[in-house]
């Protein structure tokens, strides 16, 4: 019997005018699972979160959020997503805190949204630039800071693109854990990546993509090692 | 051992420098499209046309002399405070960029003396100026009245750009922000001084040469006597521009490290918008500063006779300057962020709305002081006084359109940290500031010509109406998801 999952993608396709991002995606994430998405750059990775995000809107295709349509219910949809963009995602000159407050307001969380604000903050280690404009931060602490805003209302559907780009161990093993601890609460999570064995430790299953289009979709056992890293360069060639 | 700089390695620095120049002023034009070729095009024809036909146009009245005084002697303070305000003059290439392809201070400084155009205010008094002066001097004497408006335009853009690098060293140095204010303001009240003891501006040689420029005599020696002077003042620029360059620019550092006091969450989307928006633009550096400066510079008017002309267009003016330091692509001011704020769930509109709001708020109060101050001294009858608010109004409504509508139509990634960045590539911006300033000259010619204040009422609000509009229309067109992803992938395109 075929399951629902959170997310849902069916015969997705994006053009940005004669490039095809996206060519033909079906997907299915299941809530309680971290799915993750390996490939090469310009697979169509982002462009896919991008979609689900509803920042981006599909050429083609059904996308549905817990049984929203993206295309129908794009509002609906972002209530329910938690987004970390692959590049920079952040208001040069506003603080965390500033960007926190936005986040908080538009998604009407209750006032104790500060204290769990405050808890990400001091795991992922930007408590003491929490009211510093995010223009002076070095690209690893931008993409805490990304991670911690796409976690903050506890979404139903976490989208985490590239969250280890330029991270250090701590933030990394934070990460970690705030995926696992989505996992817990029964989110499904899709996390984008080019680090193979972090995608392997944090995701099962891995669904790999290649110029646009999804070639295997394998449990996170069948990628780790070098067995792992022979299969995955075997699926990008 | 060598011990110093030759002649030789001047020669060779100033030649390379001025090279790199071109270069980078070349290749960015070549980006641009075949589109704003032809803005350009047009620019020029428009600029040659003042330059010619005023001369040719026989009317009976005479310019007002006060007024052609006060355009010749402006001139030089306007460019200053144009290069003061952005950081010692408009950069060649974005910060990020210029990391890559380095620049020398010598090509940066010859970029800053070709950009200048980018600042309205320039192109509308030199408009002005050539205007009027051929005019006065009639076609007889159009070569030589041309001649030397165009080597007066050329040295006061010299030593204005001479004088915001020094003001830049001064900022970057020990004195810092503090020092630069002080001096400025000891200038400010050098000129009160002068005005006090009866000095007045056609004491300063400006009526010497717009005599010359309508007697014609010895015009080649005045115009080559201006021009060798504009190519030593801009060589002696040179000097503090690498100064300047070598200092590490204290505002963006101070801004990027400052702490902000946290504040309650707002309880409305809408003022919690608004209030993430002004934070975004009042910490944007070429912004503040352009922005301060356009308000008090047309103070400085309070202190000479100003012609009613001006003070009507001085809205529309302003204005267009402060919408030229952001508003031509306001989305940029969200830089990468652009992409998270989008994943929120708030209508697109309520993102629109913020924008427009917190640029309305920026051309219309920049206006304000100079308005004010400039309208109280002119001592103006009822209708003048209605004109002037109508003025005010409608500029205000057409440059919110404008920036709402160029903003989605052209969007850029550009990073607004530095001092010297500007909104959009040169030759896009000198598209704009002509349009602006076209539009302004003509809201000032509308309301200035004393017609009577129920016109003038009606006027406005058929205008503001049209700029409703358009902005109705480019609300709309933000509704569509796929016209926010193209302005959303434009502007995000830098990391």
């Amino acid at each position: 019997m075929h399951e629902h999952g959170a997310v849902e993608i069916a015969g997705l396709t994006v053009r940005f005018g004669e490039v095809e991002a996206v060519a033909g995606v079906d997907l299915s994430v299941a809530a309680g699972r971290a799915t993750g998405l390996l490939g090469r750059n310009g697979a169509g990775k982002s462009t896919t979160l991008r979609v689900l995000a509803g920042v981006v809107p599909p050429t083609s295709g059904r996308v549905h959020v817990a049984g929203l349509d993206v295309a129908q219910d794009p509002i609906g949809v972002k209530r329910l997503v938690g987004y970390c963009p692959d590049i920079g995602g952040l208001v040069p000159r506003a603080t965390p805190w500033e960007h926190l407050q936005l986040a908080a307001r538009l998604r009407r969380l209750p006032s104790t949204w500060e204290r769990r604000a405050r808890l990400l903050l001091e795991r992922f280690d930007l408590h003491e630039v929490a009211h510093r404009p995010t223009a002076g931060f070095s690209h690893g602490m931008g993409r805490r800071l990304s991670v911690v805003l796409a976690d903050l209302a506890e979404p139903s559907v976490l989208l985490l693109d590239e969250p280890f780009d330029g991270v250090d161990p701590t933030g990394v093993e934070a990460t970690l854990r705030l995926v696992d601890e989505a996992v817990r609460r029964g989110a499904a999570v899709l996390l984008s990546t080019h680090l193979r064995e972090l995608a392997v430790k944090a995701c099962d299953p891995v669904l790999v993509l290649r110029r646009g289009e999804p070639v295997a979709t394998l449990a996170g056992a069948e990628l780790g090692g070098e067995d792992g890293e022979r299969a995955y360069r075997a699926l990008l060639d | 051992m060598p011990t110093g700089r030759s002649s030789t390695d001047l020669v060779t620095e100033l030649r390379r420098g001025t090279a790199d120049a071109l270069a980078v002023l070349a290749f960015r034009r070549a980006l641009a499209g075949a589109k704003l070729r032809w803005v350009t095009a047009g620019l020029l024809l428009l600029s040659v046309a003042v330059a010619v036909v005023p001369a040719r146009v026989a009317t009976d009245v005479d310019a007002p002399v006060d007024l052609l005084i006060w355009l010749w002697t402006a001139l030089p303070v306007l460019a200053a405070g144009g290069a003061i305000g952005s950081g010692g003059g408009r950069a060649l290439l974005p910060r990020d960029e210029a990391a890559a392809f380095p620049l020398s201070s010598v090509a940066e400084h010859v970029g800053s003396l070709l950009l200048a155009p980018l600042n309205i205010a320039w192109l509308v008094q030199v408009w002005l100026l050539v205007g009027l002066t051929v005019h006065e001097a009639g076609a007889a004497r159009l070569l030589a009245a041309l001649a030397i408006a165009l080597s007066w335009v050329a040295l006061s853009t010299a030593l204005g750009q001479l004088v915001g690098w020094l003001a830049e060293w001064v900022r970057r140095g020990p004195a810092g922000p503090l020092g630069q204010r002080i001096l400025l303001a000891a200038f400010g009240l050098g000129i009160v001084g002068l005005g006090a003891v009866g000095l007045r501006p056609d004491d300063f040689g400006a009526k010497t040469l717009l005599a010359a420029t309508r007697s014609g005599a010895w015009w080649p020696v005045v115009a080559a006597a201006l021009l060798l002077a504009a190519v030593g003042v801009a060589l002696l620029g040179v000097v503090p521009a690498r100064r300047a360059l070598a200092l590490p620019p204290r505002d963006e550092e101070r801004l990027d490290s400052e702490t902000r006091l946290p504040r309650p969450t707002p309880s409305g989307d809408h003022r919690m918008l608004v209030r993430f928006d002004r934070a975004s633009l009042w910490r944007t550096v070429p912004v503040r500063r352009g922005v301060v400066l356009l308000a008090l510079l047309p103070l400085a008017g309070a202190f000479a006779e100003v012609d009613w002309l001006l003070v009507v267009m001085l809205p529309g003016l302003v204005g267009s300057g402060a919408l030229l330091l952001f508003g031509v692509n306001t989305w940029t001011l969200d830089g990468p962020g652009l992409v998270w704020r989008e994943s929120l769930p708030v209508r697109p509109r309520a993102l629109f709305v913020a924008r427009m709001r917190v640029t309305a708020e920026v051309v219309a109060l920049a206006a304000l002081p100079g308005v004010l101050v400039l309208g109280w001294r002119a001592g103006p009858s009822r209708e003048e006084l209605v004109a002037l608010a109508c003025a005010w109004a409608v500029s205000s409504a057409q440059l919110v359109s404008a920036a709402m509508r160029w903003s989605m139509q052209r969007p850029y990634a550009v990073d607004l940290r530095s001092a010297r960045a500007t909104p959009a590539p040169p030759i896009v911006m000198v598209g704009y500031a002509a349009r602006l300033s076209l539009a302004a000259s003509a809201v000032g010619l509308l309301f200035g010509s004393g017609a009577p204040w129920w016109i003038a009422v009606l006027i406005a609000t058929a205008l503001i109406g049209l700029s409703a509009r358009r902005v109705l229309r480019a609300a709309q067109r933000w509704d569509d998801p796929r016209r926010r992803a193209e302005v959303l992938g434009a502007v995000t395109s830098v990391a």
